[in-house]
């Protein structure tokens, strides 16, 4: 039994350390898409930094917009903090808070996940930056300690693939990566390639309705506006075939939300985009989609304003 | 409780330590084996536990009832009957009771009347299929005298609930694992470590080949239209591979979960994929299951030794229920009758005992012929997989509509990330095959070891490691809906 359980130890103990060599030795992606976290931030942080307009959200707000045209068509800067859907709504929400100023803007565009199961507590995404930089964790609840945790595997995956594909197919290219935002935090690397094909998504709900999560959402946006940040809440851009799929599912969300005094700015049917304007997802806009989603946007600050 | 989750890693080790050194008596340790698998059982929903001890207690008091009356050959086969009846009245109403309402409802509507069936909203406790099977073949093997009956309440519980084989097999025979809770059991070094090594390889198959194939498997079956044909011929490729990594990999961390507490459980695959023939594939796929319906069900309705035509009815009415027995839906029940049709030319020629042996098992690789027979044979597994996957019935016959057309000779069109992903299944089917080639003559896929130490602890280390790395957060075993 002794011997047992000491070779188990053995084992154990081994294979721990392997993966700690593993992680020290396998290189982080540094073009890796979600680093673009810590340089959306910095221009947030500045603390000369005058009124501004915010977005936020996953990449359907990372894809969504042509910032520069927002920011010509109105008299404030634009800066496009979208990033990724899988960092969670309660971490886009916690690290834009503390930055936001008297007179900002805020426009929040939601996935429809985010809503349900713990799809607000983010997934692997969120531990990438977790590893980058551990102090994020200050903000987080169990949920979101646990999701780091069980996401663990899938960041050094993630890290040994692209490890890989950088040894094996060099000339591998994706979209998916920092290089590809430009200053303003858009998306603009596919701008000026031909839309792909894509599936188009079957159902947006993960679980139940989140309640702890939406009080949480809704206490968030009060302390917000009391601190002077207009929030708007957009629904994301989403290809028509998509929404005629998930349109109940939408309109069961929307009803519930504004049970909780959560309210959509503009009605989820008029963010629906034809299929060809979107680039890989039913949720990523190309170029033409970016451009007439940020007309839309143009139209809606010009009538708040 | 999954085994692939961060509580089953906690959990082992104390269950193990308690077992051990603490609980040391025999009585002990089944009461201990009781509490902690209805622990285990109870993570999921914590009202199963009534449902399994009911069952529990109707068998362990239908085994005393039928020994009082050991004379009495009536009420012997009222107690069994009435027992059985209680059996499958739970699993029925549990599993099929709306699938049955449902199909008749629509029945009924095609003849222009509507009924107003209720149907029933309830969940289906995990792995009642398994223990309902368990228990029944208890009170079987009671009154068909081949097992005495226990007084022994708490091994008996021990028996229906033991944990590594409770939700998803295999589904042990009262005569092989009820007498071991009878016995006073002893720490082995060899086959503690020998069930540490099944366990690694169960996780390999589980979270590195079936969940990886599992990625590719989803995104095809939802997405049917989207794909071409020969997209559409991987993902069923790829469903063999996740459905064998998944159930057996599952059995494989069961089996060895069990040594570890010096508890014998019998194989329930044999490298089916290296089967020349579809009754070849039946004799080393989901065996617990199979030899049970052979025993309980096949051999009472005559089994072989009756005439062809009965020989042929018995072998359909195995298949169509082996079929149901995985879920409420036509699908599996086509799928049963596919694999009867498959089965039918070897009965009728007296083919089907034909492959006894394992296949080249005097030379390295098989004969050409061996080739071709073992290709044909999968093929054919993988077209029932396609029906034993789908949703619905329509949604089989839109898959094979879609993939058997011209475009099944085109390249696949996975693009992207899933791509990687594929790359990644194949690899590691490749190396799960490799494996279990070598090893095709042992009892299990990772039995035969290398000679040099560090060599040896290389490799369990890197197989570690790379399941550490795949591991997925709430991958399910796809057994544990059955």
């Amino acid at each position: 039994m002794k011997k047992f359980i000491l070779k188990f130890c053995f084992f154990v103990l081994g294979t721990l350390i392997f993966l700690l060599i593993l992680n020290a030795v396998i290189p982080y992606n540094k073009d890796g898409y979600n680093r673009a976290f810590f340089s959306k931030r910095i221009a947030l942080q500045d603390p000369q930094r005058s009124s501004a307009v915010v977005l936020a959200g996953g990449s359907n707000t990372a894809f969504g917009f042509n910032t520069e045209l927002i920011t010509d068509s109105i008299d404030m800067p634009v800066l496009n903090n979208g990033l990724h859907a899988g960092l969670g709504l309660k971490f886009i929400i916690d690290n834009l808070t503390p930055y936001l100023i008297q007179g900002d803007i805020l426009i929040i565009s939601p996935e429809y996940n985010h809503f349900y199961g713990d799809e607000a507590y983010g997934a692997q995404p969120m531990t990438d930056l977790f590893y980058l930089e551990p102090q994020l964790a200050y903000s987080f609840n169990n949920q979101q300690i646990k999701t780091v945790l069980i996401n663990t595997p899938a960041y050094l995956k993630s890290k040994l693939e692209y490890f890989l594909v950088s040894v094996l197919y060099p000339a591998y290219e994706t979209v998916y990566k920092y290089s590809t935002f430009n200053e303003f935090g858009d998306v603009v690397g596919h701008w000026n390639m031909p839309s792909k094909e894509y599936i188009q998504i079957s159902s947006s709900k993960t679980g139940a309705l989140n309640y702890d999560f939406l009080n949480y959402y809704k206490d968030k946006l009060n302390q917000l506006a009391e601190k002077g940040v207009k929030v708007l809440i957009v629904p994301p851009a989403l290809s028509e075939s998509s929404y005629e799929v998930i349109k109940d599912e939408v309109k069961e969300l929307q009803s519930e939300l504004e049970k909780l005094d959560i309210y959509f700015t503009i009605s989820p049917g008029e963010t629906i985009l034809a299929d060809t304007l979107f680039f890989d997802t039913p949720y990523h806009l190309n170029y033409e989609g970016a451009n007439i989603r940020s007309n839309q946007i143009i139209q809606l600050l010009q009538s708040v304003n | 409780m999954l085994f692939n989750s961060i509580e089953f890693l906690i959990f082992l080790p104390i269950v193990f330590i308690l077992y051990w050194f603490v609980f040391k008596k025999q009585k002990w340790q089944n009461l201990l084996i009781v509490v902690v698998s209805y622990i285990f059982y109870g993570w999921w929903d914590w009202r199963f536990l009534f449902l399994i001890a009911f069952t529990t207690l109707c068998s362990f008091y239908s085994g005393i009832l039928l020994e009082k009356h050991n004379n009495n050959k009536l009420r012997r086969k009222w107690i069994s009957g009435i027992n059985i009846v209680i059996n499958l009245f739970i699993l029925c109403l549990f599993k099929y009771f709306n699938f049955f309402a449902e199909s008749f409802s629509s029945l009924f509507e095609k003849f222009g009347y509507e009924l107003d069936w209720v149907f029933l909203d309830i969940l289906l406790p995990v792995g009642i299929s398994f223990y309902t099977f368990q228990a029944l073949s208890y009170t079987i093997d009671v009154y068909r005298r081949k097992i005495s009956a226990t007084n022994d309440v708490v091994a008996f519980f021990a028996f229906i609930s033991f944990f590594p084989q409770l939700v998803a097999g295999p589904i042990e025979r009262s005569t092989n694992l009820l007498p071991q809770f009878y016995k006073t059991r002893k720490f082995d070094y060899k086959n503690s470590v020998e069930g540490i090594k099944l366990m690694l390889w169960g996780f390999f198959k589980k979270i590195v080949v079936a969940d990886t194939c599992a990625i590719i498997v989803n995104s095809i079956f939802s997405n049917v239209e989207y794909y071409n044909g020969s997209a559409l011929f991987l993902g069923g490729f790829f469903f063999a591979f996740q459905i064998y990594g998944d159930f057996s990999g599952y059995s494989d961390i069961a089996i060895g979960t069990a040594k570890l507490f010096d508890i014998k459980l019998m194989r329930n695959f044999n490298i089916p994929y290296f089967s020349r023939s579809i009754p070849e594939f039946w004799k080393r796929w989901h065996i617990s299951l199979n030899t049970w319906f052979v025993d309980y069900l096949y051999i009472p309705l005559g089994g072989s030794r009756v005439s062809k035509i009965k020989v042929i009815r018995n072998t359909f009415v195995i298949f169509l229920v082996s079929g149901l027995w995985h879920g409420a839906n036509w699908t599996f029940i086509i799928w049963g009758a596919f694999h009867a049709f498959l089965f039918m030319p070897y009965l009728i020629f007296n083919k089907k005992r034909k492959y006894q042996d394992v296949v080249a098992e005097n030379t390295i690789l098989p004969s050409l012929r061996e080739f071709f027979q073992m290709l044909i044979t999968f093929i054919l597994v993988i077209l029932g997989w396609i029906i034993f996957r789908a949703n619905s019935l329509s949604e089989a016959f839109t898959y094979y509509n879609n993939m058997f057309s011209t475009s099944l000779f085109q390249t696949p069109n996975i693009r992207g990330m899933q791509l990687l992903n594929v790359l990644e299944a194949f690899i590691f089917i490749f190396a799960l095959l490799g494996v279990e080639w070598i090893n095709r003559k042992e009892s299990f896929g990772f039995k035969r070891q290398f000679h040099n130490k560090l060599l040896r602890w290389v490799v369990y280390i890197s197989i570690a490691i790379i399941c550490i790395i795949f591991f997925r957060v709430d991958q399910q075993f796809i057994y544990f809906q059955f």
